[in-house]
């Protein structure tokens, strides 16, 4: 059998010149497809420099008109009418004119001023926003964002019938090696030759099969439209628009995406929850949508998936600070204290040694990274502080005070990493705030009024043990949750290392300077720890 | 007809459709290095527009904020204007004539920072003949516009498709060539021979006609 198929085959020179033509025409055919391709893929290529390009410059310069148009404009606005209400009180009437024309001439000289913004109210800036650069950028990012996926998809093909012609020109090599070969070499040769055309052939099949990502000039038309709608606070027209786009085009990440941010600020956590699937389903960034999916699920007590969701991503981005800090949320969640003390102590070892790589390397983390571990302790805790859910075990004491040194753990970590400090033994206790009477004595209180700090620093009376002179002393301020730096106190440690202690925290950033109305906390940190938990108080 | 003869009419017609094969190979490798040279022009180009309309925009809103200065400092003196002229107190004459020409500083120095020529006689500034002033400077004589260039690529793009075909009716040609081999008859041979030169040849005029072409 074998001699004959032999003998056969060394009859065949002929038939081999036809195959090495039949060879070469396919190899014809994948060439124009590896020029098609790598022209759509330079093709793609160039446009998305162009809107990466496009998006930077219309930002860049929208973002450059907005600030002297709209927040310069406001400034020079607010100067005015604080100049007409000293003329006022003066009783200056023909200042009162002059500066009331002033602040109508910035009708004329700021376009963000003049119509139809000035009749839209609240809503002008934002309009305005729109109009001189967010439209167009949303557009150039998101075409920029589709282009670059075409242009991958192309680029795998082109480069893979580049494999294909490199295989054919090595299968056309072994079919002339054929021809001056004989009996089983040339059945061997002739063997190979064969089997790697077939599955070159397949192989091209496929590859031209493939699919490539969808696209859809509708989808991102009505993207841009429900972005802007939903900067210009139009939450159901908005979502109405991401329909559209999510209509146009079934598996765009994006719309899912927004579209969910959007439902989940409406309070509608179970539509948001299907929304963030869809997003993650059409491949959208899968941490951001574990990010919220996770913090959705704890929401609404689904503890079970938060921590399906959360394990994953751990086991995917085992130093990320985000989702280490979700695994605390979700054992916070739980009923194990251990297993909250274990996902504090993960975070805290990973985001030191991530640190310490950095500086190695000479470099400063990444303000994200310090950003990421601190909201990780502001979702804990307002996870804590939130309505338990219906049908949830109540939380034991123990597990309560695990929470608490966990937050404590996390806002402290950020303290030492910021600010390269070495944890030290010293701490405060009985921490109280209030402010100092003309007697020098401490007056308890967490409620002032503007003039409580004229001249007067809040004062933040404890009890100190094992303290050291110089330790480092840091004093942040909270309003309405978030960080006022302009008000941090930073100074070291001038009392004694134990018993009674004051630290009087100066609130004065210029002359007419008043603490507004709010709500407000305090946080005391001693060599990066720290001490007690946030006190709040308010101004009235 | 002889067989020798075909045979040498058979390899003339490989060698003519490999030289003309080559050729094509040739022009449609620099026509796609031109496209590629024309994607990097426009490239350029928009980056030119991009650092320009960037520079362009931050002169323009200094301007602008100047020019909000301006106003506010004529305001204030034309109310330190009024308090002098209202003024019937001698001794206050001096300390006031000194407070007006004060409040005339800032006045002047705002109004060095914006170019007059585009204050319009309503009192608005003109942002938008402002912008494209400062965009020409800044731009000069390089190209900022991207539209040739890209209009140049799509027409390279379209040759290098057209001649790729070419490429592809040669690979045919070679596989009829191959045939001849399995062909007994020297009168069909020589005729397949004689057909493949001619469309060589013809290929390889298509592949100056089609260079030639300017693409819409």
């Amino acid at each position: 059998m074998m001699k004959r198929i032999v003998d056969r085959l060394n009859e065949f020179d002929g038939w081999i010149g036809v195959i090495i033509g039949i060879v070469t025409v396919f190899a014809g055919i994948v060439g124009m497809l590896q020029v098609h391709a790598g022209n759509l893929n330079t093709d793609y290529r160039a446009q998305t420099q162009r809107y990466s390009l496009d998006a930077m410059r219309i930002r860049s310069v929208g973002e450059t008109m907005v600030s002297a148009n709209l927040d310069y404009a406001s400034r020079v606005e607010e100067l005015l009418t604080q100049q007409q209400d000293l003329a006022e009180l003066n009783g200056q009437t023909d200042a009162i004119t002059t500066l009331g024309d002033a602040k109508d001439a910035l009708t004329v000289i700021s376009p963000a001023y003049g119509e139809p913004y000035a009749s839209m109210g609240d809503k002008g800036p934002a309009a305005y926003e729109v109009d001189v650069y967010l439209r167009d950028a949303t557009n150039a990012e998101q075409m920029r964002t589709f282009m670059q996926a075409l242009d991958m998809a192309w680029d795998t093909k082109a480069n893979t019938y580049i494999v294909h012609l490199t295989l054919l020109a090595v299968v056309l090599g072994l079919l002339g090696l054929c021809l001056v070969m004989s009996d089983i070499p040339r059945l061997m040769i002739f063997s190979t030759a064969i089997v790697i055309t077939l599955i070159t052939a397949n192989w091209s099949i496929q590859t031209y099969r493939e699919p490539l990502p969808a696209y859809s000039a509708p989808a991102v038309d009505a993207y841009v439209k429900a972005y802007t709608l939903a900067y210009q606070a139009d939450v159901t027209g908005a979502v109405a628009a991401y329909d559209e786009a999510i209509a146009a085009l079934p598996s765009y990440g994006d719309a899912h995406y927004e579209r969910a941010l959007l439902l989940y600020t409406e309070g509608k956590n179970d539509e948001a929850l299907a929304g963030f699937a869809a997003a993650r389903a059409a491949g959208y960034d899968v941490s951001s949508v574990d990010s919220w999916q996770s913090y959705l699920y704890l929401i609404v007590g689904d503890i079970a998936n938060a921590r399906t969701i959360t394990v994953e991503w751990v086991k995917r981005e085992p130093a990320s600070p985000t989702a280490l800090g979700t695994m605390i949320a979700v054992t916070a969640a739980e009923q194990d204290p251990a297993a909250v003390a274990a996902a504090s102590k993960a975070m805290r070892d990973s985001a030191i040694a991530t640190v310490a790589d950095v500086r190695a390397k000479g470099n400063e983390p990444d303000e994200d990274f310090l950003y990421a571990i601190e909201e990780a302790a502001d979702v804990i805790a307002e996870l804590r502080d939130s309505e338990p859910i219906a049908g949830a075990p109540e939380r034991s004491a123990e597990q309560a005070l695990a929470i608490d040194a966990a937050i404590a753990d996390a806002r402290s970590l950020v303290t030492t990493l910021a600010f390269q400090l070495t944890p030290s033994a010293g701490s405060l206790q009985e921490l109280t705030l209030g402010t100092k009477d003309e007697n020098d004595s401490f007056v308890a209180s967490d409620t002032f009024d503007n003039t409580s700090f004229d001249g007067i620093p809040l004062t933040v009376q404890a009890t100190a043990t094992g303290v050291t002179a110089g330790a480092h002393v840091l004093v942040k301020f909270y309003a309405d949750g978030y960080e006022d730096e302009s008000l941090r106190f930073i100074g070291d440690w001038d009392q004694a290392s134990d018993g009674s202690a004051s630290i009087d925290v100066p609130i004065d950033l210029g002359p007419s300077y008043v603490l507004p109305e709010g709500d407000y906390a305090v946080e005391v940190y001693i060599d990066g720890t720290l001490q007690g938990t946030r006190m709040a108080f308010v101004v009235e | 007809m002889k067989e020798t003869t075909a045979k040498i009419v058979v390899a003339f017609a490989l060698l003519l459709s490999a030289c003309c094969g080559a050729y094509t190979a040739w022009r449609m490798s620099v026509t796609d290095d031109s496209m590629g040279d024309s994607y990097n022009d426009a490239a350029l180009a928009l980056i030119v527009d991009a650092n320009a309309s960037i520079r362009a925009s931050g002169d323009v809103a200094n301007h602008a904020r100047a020019y909000m200065d301006f106003r506010v400092a004529v305001a204030n003196e034309s109310i330190a204007g009024e308090v002098f002229e209202a003024n019937t107190d001698e001794t206050m004459t001096d300390v006031l004539a000194e407070v007006q020409a004060q409040q005339g500083i800032p006045r002047t120095v705002a109004k060095s920072y914006f170019p007059q020529r585009f204050v319009l006689r309503d009192g608005s500034y003109n942002q938008r003949a402002d912008t494209r002033a400062n965009y020409a400077t800044i731009v000069g004589r390089r190209t900022a516009d991207a539209s040739g260039p890209l209009a140049d690529a799509a027409s390279f793009r379209s040759k290098t498709d057209q001649l790729v075909v070419l490429l592809f009716v040669y690979a045919i040609i070679v596989l009829l060539l191959a045939c001849t081999e399995i062909i007994p008859s020297p009168l069909v041979n020589t005729i397949i021979a004689t057909v493949s030169s001619l469309v060589s040849i013809g290929l390889a005029i298509q592949t100056i006609l089609i260079e030639q072409v300017v693409a819409k």
